[in-house]
């Protein structure tokens, strides 16, 4: 799994979380983590379905662990102007990330990845350090070298 | 105050982890032991052994989800607690357990 420049949506405008998950799911075909963006945006929205994805400082991390998914991957997504989210301060969002994985087999290195990826979330360095990055090929290493897997 | 507890989410991919480790942040904080087991989509992480469950004070589950190997823990209290609030303010959930727990 590797995080590029493709990898990183910046400046996005989208008008509700809909909108965005089907933006994604577009943006998950060019990267190869899914063929059928469709399939991918209904697995997004059947986990939200069972508690939302909404943290807190204006993050999401929505998720997809499916059938339609390919290819385990991220997607970063950074809002022009927040959207509404169930999130746990009740703060609209602005920074999404939508993690992806296939139904079975997705191989303990990129699990750990993922995992690693939302326990950072909970650091306010790594968040204060990511929103104040403006260039995605800059954010895409940033995200690398935080998540790697010889980073416990 | 030794505290044990697993976390398992639907998807077992992001807040599993996020909820053991904000737990075991806060245990750090509040001055108790706490060492959460990880029910996820890499199978157990951080695994709580035997000797691990009998040491513990109470046994805190973090999950509305289906809790595997739970025999370990027969005899001691168990806690459930919903995965989100663990993750949203996870000093105030071992406050409130341990206060439970004490009887107060």
């Amino acid at each position: 799994m590797e995080i590029q420049a493709n990898n990183i949506l910046l400046n996005l405008r989208v008008k509700d979380q809909d909108d965005l998950l089907r933006i994604i799911s577009q943006q998950a075909v060019c990267c190869h983590y899914t063929v059928s963006a469709k399939d991918l945006y209904i697995s997004f929205i059947n986990r939200e379905k069972d508690y939302s994805t909404g943290l807190q400082e204006g993050f999401a991390i929505p998720h997809a662990k499916s059938e339609a998914v390919k290819a385990a991957g991220i997607i970063y997504a950074r809002l022009l102007s927040p959207i509404d989210w169930q999130t746990y301060d009740n703060q609209p969002v602005t920074d999404v990330f939508a993690l992806m994985v296939p139904k079975e087999g997705a191989g303990t290195r990129h699990l750990k990845m993922l995992s690693n990826l939302a326990t950072a979330l909970l650091d306010e360095k790594f968040k204060r350090k990511l929103r104040s990055l403006k260039r995605s090929d800059k954010i895409a290493h940033y995200i690398s070298k935080e998540i790697g897997v010889d980073k416990i | 105050m030794n505290i044990v507890g697993i976390s398992a989410c639907p998807a077992g991919l992001a807040h599993t982890p996020m909820a053991a480790k904000a737990l075991e942040q806060a245990g750090k904080e509040l001055g108790y032991h706490v060492k959460m087991e990880q029910q996820g989509s890499m199978g157990p992480v951080n695994a709580i052994t035997q000797e691990e469950a009998d040491q513990a004070d109470f046994v805190l589950i973090a999950s509305d989800q289906k809790i595997t190997n739970m025999e370990r823990f027969k005899g001691k209290k168990v806690l459930n607690v919903n995965i989100n609030v663990c993750i949203k303010a996870p000093k105030a959930v071992l406050k409130k357990c341990v206060s439970v727990v004490k009887g107060d």
